[in-house]
Parts: structure tokens; C-alpha cells; sequence
């Protein structure tokens, strides 16, 4: 009887055991890591799109700006600065004024004077 | 023993086959939830979180040749309340009444404002309203502190209940310069006037969409977003104006219009060598920042009507050109070699019988030349006359007379020249000093620049080129034809530089420092009843400097200036205004004086002022 229970005393099946736990570990590690992975990547686009929507106002305020650059440096408000006596302009005597002779040839200048014509002739 | 295994067997079994057809059956409904029915849930789920939002594009802004703002978006704000988020609807008008910019009343009404509900038919508080449009960026993030605020003493259950709906308003920072030419925009965006209109498909942008998904507390869940269409900006466009030659017109015509009073005006500057428009201006002019509206009084005529003032009168109206036609006839003649610039024309004392044609001053004969400096009528009949009736109207044709010039501006009339099987008798004689033909200030510019360029009749330009996407596709020049020959054009230009000197009708358009080529046009306008108005007139004058190597072509004309009876003439009333802008137009495009210039107090000769030019 004895001999018999001694026989059916299970043996540890230890690198089988070793292994099952060895995998459940990745598993379990793998499981968590693309949880943490997931946090972290809802973490980051939350800040990616908070960096988008600053951005995205910076974009608006910089049009707003460009829009009061051209506004007040246009010449209806040059006027009324101008009338205002914001500042004034003083008069150069024309025995003072010397002309610069044309720019040399191959300026941007001349290159925008010389534009291609197409010769596509039509008949009237 | 044996049963005893049999009856725990057969259990086991049973609890299997139940087991399994338990699973089998949460299997199949699961199949049927994530499979069979996945797109009807998905869409379930999605209707409650996720969102299409708007991701906005820019129309193309509008430049001057030079790259400076003439027509530009405003990100602005659209203010929207949300009435169930409002604890205190008193308290809260008060507190934004100011940055609105509205009392605190009618911020009172819209939030009381009611609708009738779908369900019961009854009226109920409405929940979304809204409360202002085109709302300053700056003001908005002032309203934002003060709902913050609001927040804090319990005025409002959350920040939410007053949010902003992005929006854009079109600006044109200089106000009424250019108004005709740039045109404008309606409220949803679409151009309606001007190149506004004209480049409309170039210049629209195209929203795109987002798909976005939220959390339950409203914040974005950007891993789960997904973009349906890429939002398309609009190109921009740049125009051949040059914003200070426009600047330059706009305020000589100013002071011109305050002076002579007139009906209508209009100015055009030409490149006559590339047909590019430099600038073009009317009066009477608006704002486009805030477009007037026109209805036509029903009780008023015709011509008592007050104009248009968004209508382009440039390019959209017709009118007879006087003397500065009698540019076609003698050019068209010199062309046929029919006459020499010396040919003596008979010019009948000044009045012809035959035809009831009077000239201003009686000459027996005058030589071509002088029919222009003169501006005989009798002489340009009789030139006409000589060339014929066919080759009259072919020429009319020839330099873009009858038919649209293409500059690709809206409502663009082609002007009347009728061909010679309708003509009267009359006609022939009619014709060559600018009556029985209508042409657009634009087509006489433009026939101009046929004669300063050497005989091509070009396409007018108004736009330089178009950049979308850091591309570039620029408009080039185009020759349409030959009208005349080269040496024509030489000397009907020999005899319009005669025009602005001691002997000529317009002395008054003489630039210092410049020889100008030009001919004045005074057409007289008829009346209601059909005949010609003794005091009413379109006076003109077209040119340009310098005369040799033209850089530009300069059209002024004014319909009934008010100016005393001798002073009605071309070169006495558009002359100056001429004078005044191709001067200072000259001095802008530092051109090099072709002439001596003698200034007050000073005794420059011609040597002195090559000297001066080349800097020495």
C-alpha cells in the first residue's frame, strides 16, 4: 500500500513548470507593455494635439498680425497718420534729386522687363 | 464501481455537450454583434462620439505686382452660446455686453430667443444661439477670460457654454484704391465683382473634414482620428498693378473729380509694349470693405440714373470716342500709303456743306499731320472717305474696336462698330472723328498702345501670374495681331507729338522733361430725345511718354465735367489731369528726362541735364 502511494506521488515537473511560468511572464509582460505602450501613445497625441491646436492659434495670430501689418501700412492709414501729424514729409529740392542711371543688364530688372511674348497670332 | 463510473462519464459529458452549446451559442451571437451587425453598431458608437469637424482652408489673397497686400482673409470669430450651460443669463449679458460690442438688451433677447420643437409642436427655449459674427480674434480671447471668470461665480455651469466657430472675413487694406479691379466678395465667400469673380475658381479654397472621436470629457482622442478630405488653400493672384502708380492716379484723379465735378471719370494706364494694365481707376468708387447697395431708381431715366458705383466703368461701359478714334483713320491711310503725313486735305474753310461737319478753326487745306494736331473733323471725314467703307471698318476691327478685349475682368462690353451694310450715308464721315462707333476706355487705351508699340494690337493684362502650392504659372503677353504698319505708327506718333506743343489742342497734358505723343477727344452727348446735347460732353485725352520709347499709355477721360463753355475741350480738361499723373508716374518709374528741364531759378540746358542723368 505504501509502495503503491509512494508510486503515485506526482514528480515536479520542474523545467516544464519553468517554462510555463517563463511564458506566462512574457505573456504577462508583453500584455502589460502594450498597455503601457497604448497609455503612452494616448499621452503623447494628447500632447500632439495640444502642440497642434497652439500651433493652429499661433497660425491665427500671425494672420491676424499680417492683416493689421498690411492695414496700417497701407496708404489710407499712411494718410490719415500723415493728417493726424503722426509724422510729415519735407520736400527735397529737385536741383538736389540725381538719377541713377538703369541698372545693368541682367538685373532682376531686366530680366522681368524681358518677358517671353507668344506669337500665337489670331485674325481680327 | 462500474456504474458508479458510467453515471460520473455521462455527467461529464453532459456538462461538456452544455458547456459547448453554451459557448457555441455566446460564439454565434458574438460573430453576430462583432461581424454580422459590426457596422451597424460601429455606427451607433460613432454617431455618439465621433465628430466630423471642419478643417479650414484660405481663399488666395490678391497682390499688386510688387508681392503688397490688396485683398486678404481675417480669421475672425463666430460667437455661439449654449443656453443649457447658463445659470444666470442677466448677469452673463452684463458681464459680455461690452466685448460684444452689443447692449446688454439684445444680448438679452437672443438668449430668450425661442423655436418650435419638433416633438410636441411647442415653442421652446432655444438651446444653441447665436450670439455674434466676425468677431476680432483679440475679443475672443477676452470673452474666453471673462466665461473663466463666470465659471468661478457660478454665472455658468462650464466653459463650454460660450464657444467659438472659426470663420474668415476678406479684407482689402487699402479701402477704395483699386476697388473696381479688385471687386469683392460676398458673405459666403464668393467673388461677385472684380477679379474677385473673374479668378473666382483660382482664388476659392475648399474646407476639409476630420472625423474626430472624444472622450467622455470632451477631450480628443487623436490616436482614433481619421481625416476624410485634405483642405485645399486657394491660390494667390498677382496682379500688373503697381499699387503706387494706382496710388499716384487715385489721387490725381481725386483732386480732378473735386475740381471738374464730373458725371463719371475713369483712367487707365497701359504698358504698351507688354499690353499690361499698371493701373486703373473710376470714380465714382466704394469701399469694398463695405460694398454699398445700388438700386436703380424705377422713377428716373436712363441718364438721370444715379451710377453704379461698384460697376467698373473701365471696362463696362461704352462710349463715342471723339477725336481720339482719328488715330484709326489716319493710321489706317498711312498704312494703305492712300496719303503721306504731308498731303494736303481740303478742310473747306471749316464748315462742309455736304455733311453739316464743322471744325473748330477754319483752314482752307491742312496736311495730314496737322488733321491730327488740329483735329480736324472735316479732315478726318475726308481721309475716311478716301480710305473707303470696308477698309474703315477693318481697321476699327483691326485695332480691337466691336468686340471684348479678353483683359479678364468681369462684365467686359465689346463697344459698338457696326459693319458697313448698315451704314447711312453719314457714316463714312462719321465715323473717322469718333461718332457712330462706342468703344470702352479700355479699347481706346488699348488702340493707344498700337500706335506707341510699333502697330501690334496686344491683349490688355491683369494678371501677372498665379502661385498655388509654391508653383508658379505666370500669364505671359499676348500679341492678338498687326494693325498697322511700323511706319505708320512712326508717324501718326510724329504728328501726335505735335499735338502737346505750341500748334496742338493740347498743350496743357506737356510733361517737363518729356516729349508726350496724344490726342485729345471731346465727343458731345445727346440728350433724351435723341439729339445732341449743347452742353454736355465726354472729354478725354489719351498719350503717352516718353514719346520715343513709350513706357506707358495714359487714357483720362471725364463725362460732363462742370467747367464754363470755352474750357470744354479734351486737352483743356483731361490734359492737366494728364499732365499732373504721367509727371509724377515718370518720376516714380525713374525715367531718364528726354528733354531739358528748366526749373524755377535755375538755367539748365539740355547737356546739363544728360550730365545730371548719368550722375555726373
Amino acid at each position: 500500500m505504501s509502495a503503491n502511494r509512494r508510486r503515485h506521488v506526482n514528480a515536479l515537473p520542474g523545467l516544464k513548470l519553468f517554462m510555463f511560468l517563463s511564458v506566462g511572464a512574457i505573456l504577462l509582460m508583453t500584455g502589460l507593455g502594450y498597455v503601457y505602450c497604448q497609455n503612452e501613445l494616448h499621452r503623447l497625441l494628447g500632447q500632439f494635439g495640444t502642440l497642434e491646436k497652439s500651433c493652429k492659434q499661433l497660425q491665427t495670430m500671425s494672420e491676424v498680425a499680417q492683416v493689421n501689418i498690411s492695414r496700417l501700412s497701407a496708404q489710407p492709414e499712411l494718410q490719415k497718420k500723415k493728417d493726424n501729424g503722426f509724422f510729415k514729409l519735407s520736400g527735397v529740392d529737385p536741383l538736389l534729386v540725381i538719377r541713377v542711371p538703369a541698372s545693368p543688364k541682367g538685373s532682376e530688372s531686366d530680366a522681368k522687363d524681358v518677358r517671353p511674348v507668344s506669337n500665337g497670332k489670331v485674325t481680327p | 464501481m462500474i456504474v458508479m463510473t458510467t453515471t460520473i462519464n455521462q455527467r461529464a459529458l453532459a456538462t461538456g455537450i452544455g458547456l459547448a452549446i453554451c459557448f457555441t451559442a455566446f460564439s454565434f451571437r458574438l460573430v453576430h454583434l462583432q461581424v454580422t451587425q459590426h457596422d451597424h453598431y460601429e455606427s451607433i458608437a460613432a454617431s455618439r462620439n465621433i465628430h466630423v469637424e471642419p478643417v479650414y482652408a484660405r481663399r488666395g489673397a490678391i497682390l499688386d505686382v510688387s508681392g503688397a497686400v490688396l485683398a486678404q482673409n481675417e480669421p475672425v470669430k463666430t460667437v455661439v452660446a449654449d443656453a443649457q450651460l447658463i445659470n444666470d443669463f442677466d448677469k452673463l449679458a452684463e458681464t459680455l455686453a461690452k466685448p460684444l460690442e452689443m447692449s446688454k438688451a439684445a444680448i438679452l433677447e437672443k438668449l430668450a430667443k425661442q423655436v418650435k420643437s419638433k416633438v410636441s409642436g411647442e415653442m421652446v427655449p432655444c438651446r444653441y444661439i447665436l450670439l455674434r459674427k466676425d468677431l476680432s480674434e483679440e475679443k475672443a480671447i477676452e470673452i474666453s477670460k471673462l466665461v473663466a471668470d463666470c465659471k468661478g461665480r457660478k454665472i455658468v455651469q462650464s466653459l463650454d457654454a460660450i464657444y467659438y466657430k472659426q470663420d474668415f472675413v476678406r479684407v482689402y487694406p487699402n479701402g477704395t484704391t483699386l476697388c473696381h479691379v479688385i471687386g469683392y466678395t460676398n458673405d459666403a465667400g464668393v467673388g461677385m465683382n472684380g477679379i474677385e469673380s473673374s479668378m473666382n475658381e483660382r482664388l476659392q479654397c475648399v474646407n476639409g473634414e476630420r472625423n474626430v472621436e472624444r472622450a467622455r470629457d470632451g477631450r480628443e482622442l487623436v490616436l482614433y482620428r481619421g481625416q476624410d478630405r485634405e483642405p485645399r488653400d486657394g491660390g494667390n493672384v498677382r496682379l500688373t498693378i503697381d499699387l503706387n502708380l494706382q496710388q499716384i492716379v487715385e489721387s490725381e484723379l481725386d483732386q480732378a473729380v473735386r475740381q471738374l465735378r464730373p458725371k463719371w471719370a475713369s483712367v487707365v494706364m497701359m504698358n504698351p509694349k507688354t499690353g499690361e494694365i499698371m493701373a486703373m481707376a473710376n470714380r465714382p468708387n466704394f469701399d469694398p470693405n463695405a460694398v454699398p447697395k445700388y438700386e436703380e431708381d424705377k422713377t428716373k431715366s436712363k441718364a438721370n440714373q444715379k451710377l453704379n458705383p461698384t460697376r467698373n466703368i473701365a471696362v463696362s461701359d461704352q462710349l463715342e470716342p471723339g477725336s481720339t478714334f482719328k488715330i484709326v483713320p489716319v493710321s489706317a491711310a498711312l498704312s494703305e500709303k492712300i496719303v503721306s503725313l504731308d498731303t494736303e486735305i481740303g478742310t473747306e474753310n471749316g464748315y462742309w456743306q455736304w455733311c453739316k461737319l464743322k471744325d473748330t478753326h477754319a483752314h482752307p487745306y491742312l496736311s495730314v499731320r496737322n488733321v491730327l494736331v488740329k483735329s480736324s473733323n472735316i479732315g478726318a471725314a475726308k481721309i475716311g472717305i478716301q480710305l473707303g467703307e470696308q477698309k474703315l471698318y477693318e481697321y476699327a476691327r483691326k485695332f480691337g474696336f466691336g468686340k471684348p478685349t479678353n483683359v479678364g475682368l468681369p462684365a467686359e462690353f465689346g463697344g459698338t462698330v457696326n459693319p458697313p451694310e448698315v451704314w447711312d450715308k453719314l457714316t463714312i464721315t462719321r465715323m473717322p472723328m469718333g461718332q457712330s462707333v462706342a468703344a470702352t476706355p479700355l479699347q481706346i487705351a488699348n488702340s493707344m498702345c498700337t500706335i506707341a508699340n510699333g502697330g501690334t494690337l496686344m491683349t490688355p493684362q491683369i494678371v501677372r501670374d498665379f502661385v498655388n502650392d509654391g508653383a508658379t504659372v505666370p500669364f505671359e503677353p499676348q500679341e492678338k495681331w498687326r494693325a498697322v504698319s511700323q511706319k505708320a505708327t512712326e508717324q501718326v506718333r510724329e504728328a501726335l507729338m505735335d499735338v502737346v506743343g505750341p500748334k496742338g489742342t493740347a498743350l496743357e497734358a506737356a510733361v517737363p522733361g518729356f516729349k508726350v505723343a496724344g490726342k485729345t477727344g471731346t465727343a458731345q452727348k445727346k440728350d433724351e430725345s435723341g439729339h445732341i446735347a449743347r452742353d454736355r460732353y465726354v472729354v478725354s485725352f489719351s498719350g503717352f511718354l516718353p514719346a520715343m520709347d513709350p513706357a506707358f499709355v495714359l487714357f483720362v477721360i471725364f463725362d460732363e465735367p462742370k467747367v464754363d463753355h470755352e474750357s470744354y475741350y479734351g486737352g483743356k480738361v483731361a490734359g492737366p489731369v494728364f499732365s499732373r499723373i504721367a509727371g509724377r508716374a515718370a518720376r516714380y518709374l525713374n525715367l531718364q528726362p528726354t528733354e531739358p528741364v528748366v526749373l524755377p531759378g535755375s538755367k539748365l540746358t539740355k547737356e546739363d541735364s544728360k550730365s545730371r542723368s548719368r550722375g555726373n
